[in-house]
């Protein structure tokens, strides 16, 4: 598999403190991959700096090879990203509708019937975004990143504030449209939703890489178990 | 998309009275309903970049004049020459939209935003104004047309179209010109509201940084619509400047300013037919209030535009609109 993302020791200050630190990332096309650490591992920092959100004091961003630092959000989008931040981030003034039309910016995208139906948003598709529950709003949100169909998609903690059922579908979502050629990149610590969708797992703890490997690889570590209970 | 008619229904009877009222009213009061439609561009042009992309400016003044002092110093420099008027609007109309392209350029690509866009916007309308305050002076003279300091620009030919009888917009021609315009510019506000361009800017309004995920190109849909609500301020310029036969520099002082404002607050920022039938209505206000002293009206325009932030946040025409059109059910079908 070509390797469609590469962070190459890539660092991030704000003033004395690192909040990634000498990151060395590879993400192949095809890919689930899951970015997980407790709460200030450097995760969504990370997830920021590949979108260019925060620029990298130190190392090098490639995108399908090619170095994206110097380009803007909206311009590495149209290389064929597509992101979900953290706290759903839906147009609430616009219907469902309008937010997938805005969002669709590909000739080749994904069906919009499709989307609202695989979403569960069909019957509010001419409501206001704004009025949709919770976990609805963060469906619409994960719609709004895959709609143009891009080679690779981040979702920052997609199943935050969803139930357990909510979380399964969204699984099942996510693998059903990886099938369909998309790469993803997730960052969560839901370790139900990890176990159920991943490929391959990478742990951040204090900004570093502490470990990378398969599901079960990451999870069976000792340490990951002493990290996550506060341990080390 | 197309125009579905039955749901404008309100608009269309709305022009067919303003394209009547002629027949009824005699040449002062035509004036004066000339006059107030003079304003209703540049208050749509808020109602784009303030309504649709909650950019607020007070830099439509600063336009507004620009607008209309081009317009005079080049219909007076080729007065006479056949066609002029219409080369003269055209061209004010181009200096305006150019300096509009400058001022957002440095406002979008410049990282300036939110309150700050107030704030500078204001300070390059007073800036004009002081500026053209002090070219009272024979220096002060490009070509043949003085600028007269605070005594303003006179003596500007009228807008006229060759060989065409009431070829001169003035009385009823220029009454007809500015509705038509406007009936012409409301459909294509409309049509840009309903683009993705327009969309992309409806949803900047909420959160630039998600639309730019997206990938768009938000800065860029930005300093169009800031040159798009440049442009109608020029509109209403030149055609305040061929109504009256005058400009000064008052027409970008900080009143003026904060007029439009008031006017699209007051109207309802998020609907551009209301902005224009609001806007009708309280210059209208304005100018009688005035009769009684300018300060009054100034007083009122301000305690109008509490009372619409306090209780009318969408607009006190907008409710009325929809109020009328929730009673008549003719108008929804």
């Amino acid at each position: 598999m070509a390797t469609i993302l590469e962070t190459k020791s890539v660092t991030k200050k704000f003033g004395g403190f690192t909040a990634v630190d000498n990151v060395s990332l590879k993400v192949d096309s095809g890919e689930i991959r899951f970015v997980i650490g407790p709460n200030g591992a450097g995760k969504s920092t990370l997830f920021k700096l590949v979108i260019g959100f925060h620029s990298p004091n130190s190392g090098t961003i490639l995108y399908k090879d090619k170095n994206v630092e110097k380009l803007k959000l909206h311009e590495r989008i149209n290389l064929g990203m597509g992101v979900k931040f953290q706290a759903p981030s839906v147009f609430s003034e616009l219907t469902v509708l309008e937010n997938l039309f805005l969002a669709n910016n590909r000739e080749h995208s994904l069906k919009i019937n499709d989307l609202l139906n695989n979403f569960a948003l069909e019957k509010e598709k001419n409501n206001l975004a704004g009025d949709l529950s919770h976990g609805k709003k963060q469906w619409l949100d994960i719609a709004l990143s895959t709609i143009s169909k891009p080679d690779l998609v981040f979702l920052d903690e997609p199943t935050a504030g969803l139930s357990v059922d909510e979380t399964r579908i969204t699984g099942e979502i996510v693998k059903n449209l990886n099938k369909q050629g998309i790469t993803f990149i997730v960052v969560g610590h839901d370790m139900d939703f990890v176990k159920q969708t991943a490929s391959k797992v990478s742990l951040l703890h204090l900004g570093k890489m502490f470990i990378e490997g398969s599901v079960n690889e990451v999870l069976s570590n000792k340490g990951v178990n002493d990290i996550y209970l506060g341990l080390s | 998309m197309k125009t579905n008619y039955k749901k404008n229904k309100l608009q269309i009877l709305t022009f067919l009275i303003l394209g009547a009222i002629p027949l009824f009213v005699d040449s002062y009061y035509l004036d004066n309903i000339s006059y107030f439609m003079c304003w209703t561009f540049i208050s749509l042009g808020l109602a784009v970049i303030w309504g649709m992309g909650g950019i607020l400016s007070f830099g439509q003044t600063a336009f507004f004049g620009l607008a209309g002092y081009g317009f005079s110093v080049i219909s007076i420099n080729f007065l006479g020459v056949a066609g002029v008027s219409l080369w003269s609007i055209l061209l004010a109309l181009m200096l305006t939209g150019v300096f509009g392209l400058i001022v957002g350029y440095f406002l979008f690509y410049g990282g300036i935003y939110d309150v700050f866009i107030g704030i500078v916007t204001l300070a390059i309308t007073l800036v004009l104004e002081t500026f053209m305050q002090q070219t009272a002076g024979p220096e002060y003279t490009i070509g043949s047309a003085r600028l007269n300091g605070f005594n303003g620009m006179q003596g500007m030919p009228t807008i006229g179209f060759e060989n065409i009888p009431f070829g001169l917009v003035e009385g009823v021609t220029q009454y007809y010109f500015i509705l038509i315009l406007s009936i012409i510019i409301l459909i294509l506000l409309y049509k840009f509201k309903n683009s993705k361009m327009g969309l992309i800017f409806l949803a900047s309004k909420e959160d630039r940084e998600r639309v730019s995920s997206l990938g768009h190109n938000v800065q860029k849909v930005q300093l169009i619509a800031f040159t798009i609500a440049s442009l109608l301020a020029g509109i209403s310029g030149i055609l305040y400047t061929n109504w009256g036969g005058y400009i000064t520099p008052d027409s970008m002082g900080l009143v003026s300013a904060a007029l439009p404002v008031v006017y699209v607050a007051a109207s309802g920022k998020k609907d551009f037919f209301s902005v224009f039938i609001g806007c009708i209505f309280f210059v209208w206000l304005s100018q009688t209030l005035a009769i009684n002293g300018k300060q009054f009206a100034i007083i009122v325009m301000g305690l109008i535009l509490v009372i619409a932030t306090r209780f009318f946040p969408d607009g006190i025409i907008l409710m009325l609109k929809n109020k009328l059109v929730e009673k008549i059910k003719w108008l929804q079908s």
